[in-house]
């Protein structure tokens, strides 16, 4: 019995303690905290042309960031629009809910689910069950009229909502600033201060990683940004040796992102190299039709580059029969460190079958002849050589991730077993190895 | 001795509101009544006022497990969620009871997240509950209202809420001790999930489930749910495969959860079953796209 009473205390005690600590202390906290949502509420509210954001997901904002458009209504409503493609496409308006909630601050949750706001954030599978880690529940750092600060709950990136005070037209806003990130998109760059050159930075999705800086003082560092309509916003301010950097206007003539806030400052990027617009255009392609070594390239194709997601990925068409072309394409990647990434791929699901179109992966001939279904395997652009965007030539060379190295590529159906694909014209073989790309 | 039983629930119970508020330190603000969509209104005509239920369709993340990362569910799938959950769950008890008995044990919350809840080892939570008071239901956005089927309802969540459910009617008033007895040299606790603890091992047994296994509580509202949500087809199988001995424990042990349900509720769990099955066959009638 005693043992029962001992029980039923605990509980009790338990409670009543909670209860006592509320009403000491919860008080004047609780009425603040109440004026601070109420406040934050009338504000994100009363922007009667909506926000402007910048939205970082990953830890660290490692990927850089993407302009959104938000716009809060009183029945507790919001839309969303994004600068990409998302669950929807780019800049497509997907409406949900949103609220306020108290947690130590502040907190707007965007807490129904919302195909553009959501696509940051929700997990993709048990190998990747954080998603692409971006918050959708933002701790309210300030709040004014012209300017709210959030901070994401989990992965603590920033994003700042600017008024639309102009009535800016969303889309508008959005297109150009796909337009500004497909006109600068060079893989690397030149950084100078008042005139002097003093690094270089490498472009990695929508950062420079690393920007490496020399002169009277040297070291590495990652700056992240996003695309405005005319240039990049930084995530945060870059301060390099005691001058500010924060927004850059892209200058197409000498192919700069000069700083333009705060005002003053001398300091650019320049663009060194090709851009993602010089690779466009067609090829000739010769290659091998088998992985032995020496190389012959003993074939040559005719293939176009032709724009993909504007900025980051082209097509590759004239490898695939046009019957395959017309349900997928080869996908290579515009790069900061090597210009062209060939990695293996689906190309499509056959219809019927349930085959997996694949650009496979095949090993060079070293250990004997191996296929990877791998779709982080593949092969860099090397002795890249060009005098301008009109006569570029390059060859694909292995890209160090597969151990027993990347020689080509097979066309393969795939479903655990196997069926033949083919390259186009090439009299039913499906090899592409070596490949070797000079502009027409 | 019922009433001590009843009165450490009571306690238990708000022991667990109570320390969930402590570790938290949030409040949720409601939101101004003004601002209530017409499916908040249905809720509340629907859940809040007949069982005090309520229906948190919008994610509060504070709510769920930190340790996931999820996204919301949308709102056109929570209605038919609502819907479907009201149909083939809170009505089943009502009609085979009454709505008293069902908003007396009826968990008070029931949470829906959008995404699934991913563990690391390729598995996935689709349905978690907490002490009684909560029921979190995942992966509600993949749900199609237009091509929802009965056997991916059970699988993912009603199988469980009859299970939770069936927990707060022992909570509530114990069943026979005779129950455990049965099986009492079989229960082994968190070894349940081992991979020689096969399912086929645990008919012959005399159990329902793997899970069952694990202890005279969690077996007692396998046998109940599994009877009630999977059909007598399903259950004849079990006996078939749980062979002589397997089958004579399991016939027991329904023979009892049949004779608690009669002597301590005052229904036939026959009649509850045939209730599921009849409402559950006329899931399609139900207008899953609007309120
Ligand atoms: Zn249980």
């Amino acid at each position: 019995m005693k043992k029962l009473i001992y029980i039923l205390l605990m509980p009790a005690l338990l409670f009543s303690c909670v209860k006592d600590e509320a009403d000491i202390f919860d008080k004047s906290a609780s009425e603040r905290m109440s004026e601070a949502i109420e406040n934050t509420m009338k504000i994100l509210t009363s922007s009667e042309y909506g926000w402007f954001g910048d939205y970082y997901p990953e830890a660290n904002h490692s990927k850089g960031g993407y302009a959104m458009f938000l716009k809060f209504y009183a029945d507790g409503t919001v839309d969303v629009m994004c600068e990409i493609a998302t669950n929807v496409p780019e800049r497509q308006t997907e409406t949900s809910s949103f609220g306020m909630t108290a947690d130590q601050g502040p907190v707007l949750s965007f807490n129904t689910y919302n195909k553009v706001m959501h696509y940051f954030s929700e997990p993709l599978s048990s190998s990747q069950a954080s998603g692409r880690a971006g918050d959708y529940e933002f701790i309210i750092m300030s709040a004014t009229p012209d300017k709210v600060v959030l901070k994401g709950k989990k992965r603590g990136n920033k994003m700042t909502l600017r008024r639309n005070v102009n009535n800016i037209d969303p889309e508008t806003y959005l297109t150009e600033c796909t337009a500004a990130a497909a006109a600068a998109a060079y893989s690397s760059f030149k950084f100078v201060v008042n005139d002097i050159e003093r690094g270089e930075a490498v472009v990695s999705d929508r950062t420079y990683t690393p920007l490496t800086y020399h002169g009277s003082s040297s070291g590495e560092t990652t700056i992240s940004y996003a695309y405005t309509p005319d240039g990049i916003r930084l995530y945060e301010p870059f301060v390099f040796e005691g001058i500010t950097m924060e927004r850059f206007v892209w200058n197409p003539a000498n192919r700069r992102h000069e700083c333009v806030e705060p005002a003053g400052v001398n300091a650019y990027f320049e663009a060194i190299g090709l851009s993602y617009l010089d690779f466009l255009g067609t090829y000739t392609m010769s290659y091998s039709t088998s992985n032995a070594i020496p190389i012959n390239r003993n074939r040559t194709a005719t293939v176009t580059f032709e724009p993909a997601i504007a900025g980051q990925t082209y097509y590759i068409k004239g490898i695939l029969t046009t019957a395959d072309e017309a349900l997928g394409n080869i996908v290579a990647r515009y790069s900061g460190r090597y210009g062209i990434e060939l990695l293996g791929q689906i190309i499509f699901v056959r219809a019927g079958t349930n085959y997996d179109f694949w650009w496979l992966p095949y090993s060079d001939p070293t250990d004997g002849n191996y296929v990877y279904l791998s779709t982080t395997t593949g092969m860099n652009a090397s002795d890249l050589t060009y005098t301008s965007g009109d006569d570029i030539s390059f060859t694909m060379i292995d890209n160090g991730v597969w151990s027993r190295g990347t020689a080509g590529f097979l066309l393969r159906n795939y479903n655990g077993s196997t069926s033949a694909g083919n390259v186009n014209g090439a009299d039913g073989q499906a090899f592409v190895f070596y490949p070797m790309f000079t502009k027409q | 001795m019922k009433k001590i039983l009843l009165l450490l629930t009571a306690a238990l119970l708000l022991s667990v509101s109570c320390s969930e508020e402590q570790f938290s330190d949030s409040v949720f603000i409601d939101p101004d009544p003004a601002l209530k969509t017409a499916f908040d209104h249905w809720l509340d005509r629907n859940y809040v006022d007949p069982y005090n239920i309520a229906f948190k369709y919008k994610t509060e993340d504070i709510e769920s497990d930190m340790s996931f990362d999820l996204a919301p569910a949308s709102t056109d799938k929570a209605i038919a969620m609502a819907k479907l959950i009201k149909h083939l769950w809170m009505e089943v008890y009502d009609q085979t009871i009454n709505i008293a008995f069902t908003k007396r044990l009826i968990p008070k919350v029931i949470h829906l997240v959008g995404s699934p809840a991913y563990n690391t080892n390729n598995t996935m939570v689709l349905g978690t509950a907490e002490g009684g008071m909560k029921v979190t239901l995942y992966n509600i956005n993949s749900i199609d209202p237009l091509t929802v089927t009965l056997t991916q309802l059970t699988d993912r969540y009603l199988k469980t809420m009859y299970h939770e459910f069936a927990h707060i009617m022992h909570q509530t008033y114990e069943y026979p001790t005779e129950y455990a007895a049965i099986s009492n040299l079989d229960y082994v606790g968190n070894d349940w999930s081992v991979a020689s603890a096969t399912e086929a091992i645990a008919y012959e047994l005399g159990f329902v489930s793997r899970y069952a296994r694990s202890e005279p509580n969690e077996d007692f509202v396998e046998i109940l749910s599994i009877y009630v949500t999977r059909g007598q087809a399903n259950w004849d199988n079990i006996l078939a495969q749980a062979g002589e001995s397997g089958s004579a424990k399991l016939i027991q042990k329904l023979g009892l959860v049949k004779e608690y349900c009669v002597n301590v509720w005052g229904f036939e769990l026959d009649f509850l079953r045939s209730n599921f099955e009849s409402r559950a066959a006329t899931l399609h009638t139900l207008d899953l796209l609007n309120l």
